[in-house]
């Protein structure tokens, strides 16, 4: 049976691009495949020159926990070259983001890749962010049990607890209750054609090269009720092993 | 090997980095809505500080330099270092940039600004030399067809240039301190491209902030006597706000960029902290002056692991009162979740921690701090 690592991606600021073209840099609503295995190959010192297929071959899920706000960032450069040429100019950029997000990515394979991506994760050669380099982590990306042999990706995101506190989960339950929409979000990795498309299978991050495959996943909405909350009621996350 | 910076900093009333509404920037975090300062303004005015600058020179090093004017500059090193005439110096000097992709544009510019170490100008002058012949019988006209289209006795001068670039990339290369840390693109030349070693995160509130409105009117001097009213009216918007504030530069990249010179490496570092110390970005200064210096640095040198944002500390804002001022307040709930962090992570990866606090008793000055972090630096790489 295959293995599952799990990886937090809760900051205040993140942003998941797909298709920014030129000044408008978008973001999706969930942790892309591509920018995923970037955080991996930065954490593993993976120069972009290099294959990425092995890591790329690993099956993602992702669960938010909690929905980031779309957000932007208005940005100005100046002295800037264009392509037509001439003078410069002072470009501007909407730089789209999620804000106060919380997602927990999965992604199922071998357990002797995840464990070295783990272990990648806790000392990483390169600086990790989430997204956009300036996008720093509040909640680290490696978790002393975030790795989990003989697991399916399911099961894994299924039940492993909130990255959200009692507090956040109590008032969601109660609201929900009430009627209101608290389900949690999970989008998987299909083995067929679905409706639903992401253009961020990585397939190279060569400069000047970069190329991106299609892939096709599956939503599920879940009660948020069936979920456990962080297991201590605190803002920092517990580890299982000292 | 990592060098964290956390600076807790209140400022007085202020817009010091807006949107495209004019309105101070902000985020939300932790289900508030907060100030927030972009780090692209940071990083400019860090960059920009004379701090940076004067702690990088006095190791020897240099800052880059913006500059349009690079055939100038080629052709004075030939000139007056390698005794070269003037007119075969024009020549050459525009021959390289022409192989390298860069167009001349008027007066003699190259089309946008270069940024670039005085280090990497004189090597184009030595690569310069070395094809000297086959350069100055190259003529630059603005009739040439392809992109690339270098005549057969210079195809091999545009790929020695070309690749001592790319080579020179991977070798151990010394490039300018502020490139070394912030990097740089490009476009026309990817192996140009320097991957940054510093992180620096936007600065977030540590409180929930409301936006607060500036109502103002301008009237006219000349106005007649009996006459009232203004002549324009308006609204500024801005607040006050404690900033948590984080960034990291990741040593060995940071060892790399520079050309593993270890004078050069601490001097940086130091520069830096110095520098994100005191500079203060510009936006609405004159009408704001908010000119705060912070009230608490703390540096963490860690061989190992991975960095620590203390944002966290803040997902419940914080509120003045009894306890104290927004910093005081700030300042205490990130040292106390500090303390939770390496209970819980271990601390044995972190080599130093030094950090001076405005409202403890005894405490360091930056001058200390600034030294305790660049001997522990420096012990770091030479260990």
């Amino acid at each position: 049976m295959n293995s599952v690592l799990l990886i937090p991606c809760v900051g205040p600021m993140q942003s998941w691009g797909t298709r920014s073209r030129f000044q408008e840099r978008d973001t999706e609503r969930e942790p892309s495949k591509s920018g995923v295995i970037g955080l991996l190959c930065a954490a593993l010192g993976r120069d972009r020159g290099e294959p990425v297929d092995d890591l790329a071959a690993l099956k993602m899920g992702v669960r938010v926990d909690r929905e980031g706000k779309l957000s932007k960032d208005f940005q100005t450069a100046q002295d800037v070259a264009v392509a037509g040429g001439g003078t410069t100019q002072d470009l501007l950029s909407n730089r789209y983001y999620l804000s106060d997000a919380a997602f927990l990515v999965g992604l199922e394979g071998e357990y002797a890749l995840l464990e070295k991506l783990h272990f990648a994760l806790g000392h990483p050669v390169w600086p990790l962010f989430l997204g956009r380099k300036s996008y720093v982590p509040s909640d680290p990306f490696f978790r002393h049990d975030g790795l989990l042999s003989e697991f399916s990706l399911q099961d894994a995101l299924l039940t492993y607890p909130l990255l959200i506190s009692h507090e956040e989960l109590n008032r969601r339950v109660k609201a929900a209750e009430k009627g209101q929409n608290e389900n949690i979000r999970m989008i998987f990795e299909a083995n067929k054609t679905t409706h639903e498309v992401r253009n961020d299978q990585p397939k190279s991050f060569a400069l000047g090269r970069r190329e991106f495959g299609q892939r096709y996943v599956i939503t599920r909405n879940e009660d948020i009720a069936r979920f456990q909350p962080q297991k201590e009621e605190s803002d920092v996350p517990v580890a299982i092993e000292p | 090997m990592i060098v964290e910076l956390h600076i807790i900093q209140n400022f007085a009333p202020s817009n010091l980095n807006r949107d495209d509404s004019n309105a101070p920037k902000d985020c939300e975090f932790g289900g508030y809505r907060r100030a927030r300062i972009s780090s692209q303004c940071i990083k400019r005015s860090v960059r920009r500080h004379p701090a940076f600058a004067d702690a990088v020179k006095s190791a020897g090093g240099e800052t880059g330099i913006r500059t349009k004017r690079l055939k100038t500059r080629l052709v004075e090193l030939l000139t007056e270092k390698h005794k070269k005439p003037a007119e075969e110096a024009d020549k050459a000097a525009a021959a390289v940039i022409d192989l390298l992709g860069f167009k001349l544009a008027e007066a003699e510019k190259t089309e946008y600004l270069l940024y670039l170490g005085e280090g990497e100008v004189k090597e184009l002058a030595n690569i310069a030399l070395a094809s000297w012949d086959g350069l100055t019988a190259l003529e630059i006209g603005k009739d040439k067809k392809k992109k690339d289209a270098a005549p057969e006795a210079l195809k091999q001068a545009q790929d020695a240039l070309k690749s001592i670039v790319a080579k020179a990339r991977k070798e151990a290369r010394s490039y300018a301190a502020d490139i070394a840390l912030f990097g740089r693109m490009v476009a026309d030349n990817k192996n140009m491209n320097v991957d940054a070693a510093c992180q620096v995160a936007h600065a977030l509130s540590t409180h929930k902030v409301e936006m607060e409105m500036d109502y103002f009117t301008a009237v006219d001097d000349l106005l007649p006597g009996e006459d009232s009213g203004s002549d324009m009216i308006g609204v500024v918007e801005f607040n006050s706000s404690c900033f948590y504030r984080y960034s990291a530069i990741d040593l060995n990249k940071l060892s790399e960029n520079l050309g593993f010179n270890n004078d050069l490496l601490a001097a940086t570092v130091k520069g830096y902290i110095e520098a994100s110390v005191k500079a203060v970005p510009t936006g609405k200064q004159n009408s704001m002056a908010a000119q705060n210096p912070p009230g608490y640095v703390r540096v963490l040198v860690r061989k190992d692991g991975f960095p620590w944002s203390l944002a966290n500390a803040f997902q419940k804002p914080v509120f003045a009162g009894r306890d104290g001022s927004l910093e005081e307040v700030s300042i205490a709930r990130l040292e106390e979740y500090f303390t939770r962090l390496k209970k819980i992570y271990g601390s044995t990866s972190i080599s130093c921690d030094a950090s001076f606090n405005l409202y403890a008793e005894n405490t360091e000055s930056l001058e200390d701090l600034l030294k305790k972090v660049g001997e522990s630096v420096t012990k770091e790489v030479t260990a």
